[in-house]
């Protein structure tokens, strides 16, 4: 529909309408995006509870009433304080904990995903906000970030829900009610408009994070990475650490690479071509910290989040690659 | 499913083309309608909610900005906290540049004889523990750090005179209301006192704790007792990047706190406190 068809301003600006309602309601958006992202959190929800097994009673159990000062500062509460406390038995406060492992494990298998996320949401916000020293940055994007897909479908790609309904004979329990077929354009608005926030919520961090860096001289400088290089706590590896931050090149590059990838990320997805840019950009901003300063579930929560910018496109392309090579490896 | 929904809607789209404008009601142009008009309605609901959402997210990632004044803060704060709290200044304007210590000491009489015993280091175990050689680091990263840094800066927010009232040794038990007290009584504002006391019992709570299962009764002495305990907090500067032919810095800031009778720790499982930080722990 050209301008001049329609009429002017007028004309454009309802194309541009009729545009965004098709956008949001024609279809499910970025689905395969949906379920990489449903993986990703699953196992980082998984990585958190294995890794945190031995310590959680000092941080968040029964071991842990040393805090309860601090505690009286939570502006948490009901309903948070349901399923995790610290002097309940340690027997209860332990099965909530593997459950949420289990959750986990049930998202990133895709297995009822929509209700994994939301139990799996639940209880990692429950259990970590009931030590306010015990918890950062990771726990508030992972919650941010997970509670927006709890509102998209997250089971349409390589997941048991998919290859459940792809069995046949199966029936969907929808199907039994015709009422909820009528409202089926519902789901879809939830998945797209999630999307849109968990894309709004990307730019602001990105943008907050990049824009208060450029505010300090060591990030002006180019020496900002030097420093976390040298604090034990963000120092799983201090031979790796001592190595990069011992050449300067590779301090002032990941540096300059940390800030502009955060203060960019938004404008570099507009184009096709910077969005790769970007996306690249981050995969090693977040990369870098998982390894080096020791905050793999930080940077695994984000990626999450910044696999939704990946097209459908590169997804199959790299489905159909996988199932190539898997065919010729295991010839039928 | 969507093989089955794609084919029917370029079935409608199409039909749309053919179908002539006047039969519609409404204003949209031709071939555009055919969504169920809750739908579109509905879409510009949640749209708005998407809307807010962002522009609340905005305001308070930029709280000092022109654009909070425009909202009423405590409306932004009802919608924002607890759920939707974030703070994405990390490692910013300046990265972390100090490697900061727990350190706890304590006094303990065994047969009636008294002796001191030198500083244990609780964060160091956590750092071997926790994140040296982890793909994963567990949350020893941060816990125990979180509480250094809280305490220190409640501290240093103290007028000087304070950290006399500090340092002064206490023997009663009931010691956490007494200090807070003085320091109310030495000038110091209500919620600086409070701030300082809530971190400074968390602190000693943990140091009694770790004191017993390192030099008391629970670290298998049956007859050792802790009679007072000490924390000390250590920030040791990464050398800046300028300099750092010199080798990693050997100098740090400190600040000790008072000698303190130990706290009564009822929900503090030893066990567990044991196996981290007592003498057989790793």
């Amino acid at each position: 529909m050209s301008l001049a068809a329609t009429g002017g301003v007028r004309g454009a600006i309802s194309d541009a309408y009729a545009r965004g309602e098709a956008w949001v309601l024609d279809e499910k958006r970025a689905t395969y995006g949906a379920s990489v992202a449903r993986i990703v959190m699953g196992l980082t929800i998984v990585a958190f509870v294995l890794a945190n097994a031995g310590v959680v009673r000092y941080h968040w159990g029964d071991a842990s009433g040393w805090a309860d000062p601090v505690r009286a500062t939570s502006n948490w509460g009901w309903p948070f304080d349901i399923v995790f406390s610290h002097t309940e038995p340690v027997g209860v406060f332990l099965l909530f904990y593997w459950l949420l492992g289990l959750a986990g494990l049930a998202l990133a298998a895709g297995c009822y995903p929509r209700i994994a996320a939301i139990v799996a949401l639940f209880l990692y916000v429950s259990l970590v906000e009931g030590n306010p020293l015990a918890v950062d940055q990771t726990d508030n994007a992972t919650r941010i970030i997970l509670f927006f897909f709890c509102f998209t479908d997250m089971s349409q790609h390589w997941s048991v829900d998919a290859w459940r309904r792809s069995r046949p004979g199966h029936k969907r329990w929808r199907d039994r009610m015709p009422v909820l077929e009528r409202l089926d354009w519902l789901p879809t608005i939830l998945h797209n408009f999630a999307l849109i926030a968990v894309a709004l919520q990307l730019f602001v961090i990105y943008t907050v994070a990049g824009l208060s860096k450029v505010q300090g001289v060591s990030w002006q400088n180019g020496t900002a990475l030097w420093y976390p290089l040298n604090v034990y706590r963000f120092e799983p590896w201090p031979a790796l650490s001592h190595l990069l931050g011992g050449n300067a090149l590779i301090v002032m590059v990941g540096t300059y690479v940390a800030v502009f990838a955060q203060l960019f990320f938004a404008l570099l997805l507009l184009a096709r071509w910077t969005r790769r840019i970007a996306l690249l950009a981050v995969l090693a901003l977040h990369g870098g910290i998982a390894i080096f300063l020791g905050l793999p579930l930080f940077s695994a929560a984000m990626l999450a989040a910044d696999t939704i910018f990946v097209s459908s496109t590169t997804y199959a392309w790299l489905e159909a690659w996988v199932r190539r090579r898997v065919q010729t490896r295991n010839p039928r | 499913m969507s093989a089955a929904r794609n084919g029917s809607r370029a079935g409608s789209a199409r039909a749309g083309e053919a179908t002539p404008a006047a039969t519609r009601s409404g204003t949209a142009p031709a071939g555009r309608r055919r969504h169920p008009r809750a739908a579109r309605i509905v879409a510009v609901i949640v749209a708005l909610v998407v809307a807010w959402q962002f522009v609340a997210t905005f305001a308070w990632n930029s709280s000092q900005t022109a654009l909070t004044s425009l909202i009423t803060l405590k409306a932004l704060d009802a919608y924002m906290t607890p759920w939707f709290q974030q703070n994405w200044s990390v490692f910013a304007p300046d990265p972390v540049d100090a490697n900061l210590s727990f350190d706890v000491r304590a006094k303990v009489s065994t047969d009636g004889t008294a002796h001191e015993t030198g500083w244990y280091t609780v964060t160091d175990a956590d750092i071997t523990r926790g994140v040296l050689h982890k793909i994963v680091p567990s949350r020893d990263y941060l816990t125990n750090f979180q509480l250094v840094d809280d305490l220190y800066t409640a501290f240093d927010a103290l007028p000087s005179s304070a950290q006399k009232v500090v340092a002064a040794q206490q023997t009663s038990p009931d010691w956490v209301p007494a200090v807070r007290g003085a320091l109310v009584k030495d000038g110091v504002t209500t919620a600086d006192a409070q701030n300082f006391s809530r971190y400074e019992d968390s602190a000693y709570r943990l140091a009694t704790a770790v004191a017993d299962v390192r030099w008391g009764a629970a670290s298998g002495a049956a007859d050792a007792r802790i009679s007072g305990v000490q924390v000390r907090l250590r920030s040791a500067p990464v050398r800046p990047f300028a300099s750092r032919a010199l080798g990693p810095s050997t100098t740090y800031s400190y600040f000790v706190d008072g000698w303190r009778a130990p706290l009564s720790i009822p929900d503090v499982n030893l066990g567990v406190i044991r196996a981290l930080y007592g003498g057989g722990a790793k």
